[in-house]
């Protein structure tokens, strides 16, 4: 299974489709909390890991629809930090389900190119084992040049880890080029895995539960949230269309709280001298480090 | 040929869901104001406060687990939520057992804003964002007061299993978000060459977590547990921000702006708050 799925619209989804391009307003930027895998699994009385299997597959669909409807990122929840907490047996059914993803994706990068997708693995991936992060890495680095649709897989994530990661950076790396007034939620916000990319515009849950599990608790504050009744492995075109349309409704109600958001954000950034040259310069340390690590993640 | 054809169905589209968004607006005005009206005009204050008192007791026999830590959540949009529907929702939390309940209030001063230290009428001896509900006599101040001076959680009342008659209440503001975590990031950059600091950086991330955790619970002022419940006022549903270190695992239900607020309201929220179930992650 590829990680953008041949998926076949039917007449009806692709008039549907054009439809919801001809309004505009599609979001930027769509997260998905992919939950009711081992529920879907329970259902149809089969193995676990061929319930995250199936929402693999479900993840792919997903990714073709947001292609075509013109969303530019994707970010998906996949393995949680409080994950580890679960049996050994299907953590480890995880990994490999992980690996072989990762494995697949790397074989078809040149598809992937094509599209321009590029895949970009936030969270603590040294948490992983050896092996996955490798995977991952060479998985970022073959796609790292590629910007029409970006794709976020939230792995080993959570939101108060990140948020951490980001404190942590500063006082590890700010030593030689910040002053303490640098320090804004501006300075954090550039500090999160997700540095290069604006806050999701829709948050889409699965499964039911209206809370956010630890997921991007920092970014979605001026996101529209979805929650939907539906299992991740269930979900079909029309749901994501209904996601889309509760986003072209209730975006226009949030507009001026967004504005206002900006704007202190702008101000912000003025006020703590973000955009001087000692912040902008341990901004490019982060990205140089991170890379860093990425190569030596690769050629282990 | 079907570009226009698609263009033209998406126009309708709008259309259509702009008039019912129109009609919907309007029918929730409308049923306030005649639940509202019908509510006050054929009920008695004692008859209505025995309704409340019987809807809540069954709804507190029905609940399996009943939230420890209340959060509202008041879009800035918000026209619906005033003082009065505010205190009815604290006399409401009050009775079922809830031991702090919190307020995040968006909307600005001219907007409707809700002040929790107006709404308990504190003296200056109360400072800070940390109230209690019912609001303390002035006389029988001292007697309650906790003798170390600390601000009690609100446990001890709810310490035999029984509801406490008195919960703590917490006014959040924007600044408690993002802001807070920037502040004690500076803190710690600040100390950054302690040892205290120093030892932090050393060891797994989880102790860097843990003292974030708690230098943020010092400077928000209570030492509540994190919110398990919210009520969000608005049209939409969005975290407008609310404390991003401390509301991960909150369930959110959503109460349309406009809409009637009253004890059925409440009851059903928590009745779904109860049927859900945390995993934690297992």
């Amino acid at each position: 299974m590829s990680w953008v799925s041949d998926y076949k619209y039917t007449w009806a989804e692709q008039l549907a489709m054009r439809t919801l391009r001809a309004c505009g307003h599609i979001p930027n930027h769509v997260a998905f909390v992919m939950d009711g895998n081992r529920r879907f699994a329970r259902s149809q009385q089969i193995d676990k890991i061929e319930g995250h299997s199936r929402g693999f597959e479900k993840l792919a669909d997903c990714l073709r629809w947001c292609l075509d409807a013109g969303v530019r990122e994707v970010t998906t929840f996949a393995f949680s930090i409080e994950n580890f907490k679960r049996s050994n047996e299907e953590v480890e059914g995880l990994f490999n389900l992980a690996r072989e993803k990762f494995a697949r994706l790397l074989e078809e990068t040149t598809r992937l190119n094509e599209h321009g997708i590029r895949i970009r693995v936030i969270g603590n991936i040294e948490l992983l084992p050896l092996d996955l992060q490798k995977l991952v890495a060479s998985a970022m680095l073959s796609t790292e040049r590629n910007d029409k649709l970006f794709l976020n897989v939230a792995f080993a994530y959570t939101s108060r880890d990140e948020i951490t990661q980001a404190v942590e950076t500063v006082l590890r790396h700010g030593s030689q080029d910040l002053a303490a007034e640098d320090i804004s939620e501006r300075l954090l916000e550039e500090c999160l895995y997700t540095r290069h990319s604006p806050p999701p515009d829709l948050v889409f849950r699965t499964s039911g539960e209206t809370r956010l599990s630890d997921f991007m608790m920092w970014q979605l504050s001026t996101s529209v949230l979805y929650f939907s009744n539906v299992l991740w492995p269930q979900i079909t075109f029309w749901h994501f269309l209904a996601s889309l349309l509760a986003y072209q409704r209730d975006r226009w109600q949030l507009e001026d709280f967004r504005r206002t958001e900006r704007m202190h954000s702008y101000q912000l950034a003025k006020t703590s001298d973000f955009y001087s040259e000692r912040v902008q310069k341990f901004l490019a340390t982060i990205d140089e480090d991170r890379r860093k690590l990425l190569v030596r993640l690769a050629a282990n | 040929m079907i570009e226009v054809l698609c263009l033209l169905l998406g126009r309708i589209l709008l259309l259509l869901v702009g008039g019912y968004e129109l009609i919907w607006r309007l029918r929730e005005r409308l049923n306030a104001l005649v639940v509202r009206w019908s509510y006050d005009l054929w009920r008695s204050g004692m008859a209505r406060e025995l309704h409340e008192r019987r809807v809540l007791a069954d709804c507190r026999s029905q609940l399996t687990k009943t939230p420890q830590h209340l959060v509202l959540v008041i879009s800035p949009m918000d026209t619906g939520v005033d003082a009065v529907l505010v205190r009815k929702i604290f006399d409401f939390a009050l009775d079922v057992g809830i031991k702090h309940v919190s307020l995040y209030d968006r909307r600005s001063k001219d907007h409707g804003y809700v002040d929790l230290a107006e709404i308990c009428s504190t003296t200056s001896e109360e400072q800070g964002s940390c109230f209690k509900w019912p609001p303390i006599p002035s006389a029988s101040k001292s007697e309650t007061q906790p003798k170390n001076g600390q601000k009690t959680n609100g446990y001890v009342n709810g310490a035999n299993g029984s509801h406490s008659p008195q919960f703590q209440l917490y006014q959040i503001s924007a600044s408690d978000g993002h802001a807070l975590i920037a502040d004690v990031c500076r803190e710690l950059y600040e100390g950054r060459e302690t040892p205290a600091v120093q030892n932090l950086l050393k060891q797994k991330r989880e102790a860097l977590t843990e003292q974030i955790t708690g230098m943020l619970n010092k400077r928000l002022g209570f030492e509540a547990p994190e919110p398990d419940l919210g009520i969000i006022f608005a049209r939409q549903t969005c975290t407008y921000g609310l404390l991003p270190w401390h509301a991960r695992f909150t369930e959110f239900h959503t109460h349309p702006s406009g809409r009637h607020f009253d004890v059925e309201t409440f009851a059903n929220i928590l009745s779904k708050y109860s049927r859900c179930e945390q995993r934690w992650g297992t």
